[in-house]
C-alpha cells in the first residue's frame, strides 16, 4: 500500500464516518462540529487530487467562515431539542433510508457505465491546481460567469437586507 | 495512483447521506447543513473530474458553487 492510498483511506474514512454521525446526532451543535470535521477531511482529499488552492479555500471559507457562522447561530438562538418525531412514525425514517439506498445504487450504476475520457498526465495535474492557472482562466475564459456570480451574490445581499428590515418594522 | 471511481463513490456516499439527512431531520438548520453536505459532495465530483481530465472547467464551476454557497 503506497502512502497515497493510505492517506486516501484515512481521509475517506473520516469523511464517511463524520457525515453519518452528522446526520444521526440529535444535538445540532454536535452535528455542526461533525460537519466541520467532514470539511477538513475533504480538504485533505482535495490535496490528494492536487487541487491545492481549493483545499485551502475549503478550510478557510467553509470550515472557517460558514460553519463558524452556523455555530454562532446555533449557540445564540439555542433551538429546542428535536422532538422525537419518529417515535410515532418509524415508517418515514425507513422510507428515507430506502430512498437513499436506491439513489446510491443508481449513482454507482451511472459511475461504472459512464464513458471514460482522456486522462491527464501528472505534471499537468499539478499545474491545474495552482492559483496562477485558476486565476488566469477565471479572469479570461470565464469572465462572464464570474460577473454573473457577482450579481447573484449582490442579489443575495439585498435579499438579506430586505428580509431583516421587514422583521424590524 | 487512486482510480477516479473511488473519489466518485465517496462523493456518492456523501450525497446520499445528505439526502437522508434532509428527509429525516426536522430542525431547519440541520436540514440546511445536510444540503451543505450535498453541495460539498458535488464539489468533490467536480474537482475529481477536473483533476483527472485536465480541464479547468470543473474547478471553475466549483469556485462558483462556493460563491453561491457562501451567500
Amino acid at each position: 500500500m503506497t502512502l497515497e492510498q493510505g492517506l486516501f483511506g484515512f481521509f475517506a474514512l473520516i469523511a464517511v464516518a463524520s457525515s453519518i454521525l452528522m446526520v444521526t446526532r440529535k444535538n445540532p451543535v454536535i452535528s455542526a462540529l461533525f460537519l466541520v470535521l467532514n470539511f477538513c477531511a475533504l480538504s485533505g482529499i482535495y490535496l490528494l487530487l492536487r487541487a491545492q488552492f481549493i483545499a485551502v479555500v475549503q478550510v478557510i471559507v467553509y470550515a472557517g467562515a460558514i460553519m463558524v457562522l452556523f455555530l454562532f447561530v446555533l449557540m445564540l438562538l439555542r433551538p429546542a431539542e428535536e422532538k422525537s418525531y419518529f417515535k410515532d412514525r418509524p415508517q418515514q425514517k425507513f422510507l428515507a433510508i430506502l430512498i437513499g439506498a436506491l439513489m446510491f445504487l443508481q449513482i454507482i450504476y451511472s459511475i461504472f457505465f459512464a464513458m471514460p475520457g482522456k486522462m491527464a498526465d501528472d505534471a499537468r495535474r499539478v499545474e491545474i491546481g495552482t492559483i496562477e492557472f485558476i486565476g488566469r482562466e477565471l479572469y479570461t475564459t470565464y469572465l462572464l460567469p464570474f460577473e454573473a456570480i457577482a450579481f447573484v451574490l449582490l442579489s443575495a445581499t439585498i435579499g438579506a437586507l430586505v428580509l431583516s428590515k421587514k422583521k424590524m418594522d | 495512483m487512486i482510480p477516479l471511481e473511488y473519489y466518485l463513490i465517496l462523493s456518492a456516499f456523501m450525497f446520499v447521506t445528505g439526502v437522508t439527512g434532509v428527509l429525516t431531520r426536522r430542525n431547519a438548520i440541520v436540514v440546511f447543513m445536510s444540503i451543505e453536505l450535498m453541495l460539498n459532495s458535488a464539489n468533490l465530483t467536480f474537482v475529481a473530474y477536473s483533476s483527472f481530465f485536465w480541464r479547468c472547467y470543473w474547478a471553475i464551476v466549483r469556485i462558483f458553487c462556493n460563491g453561491g454557497g457562501s451567500r
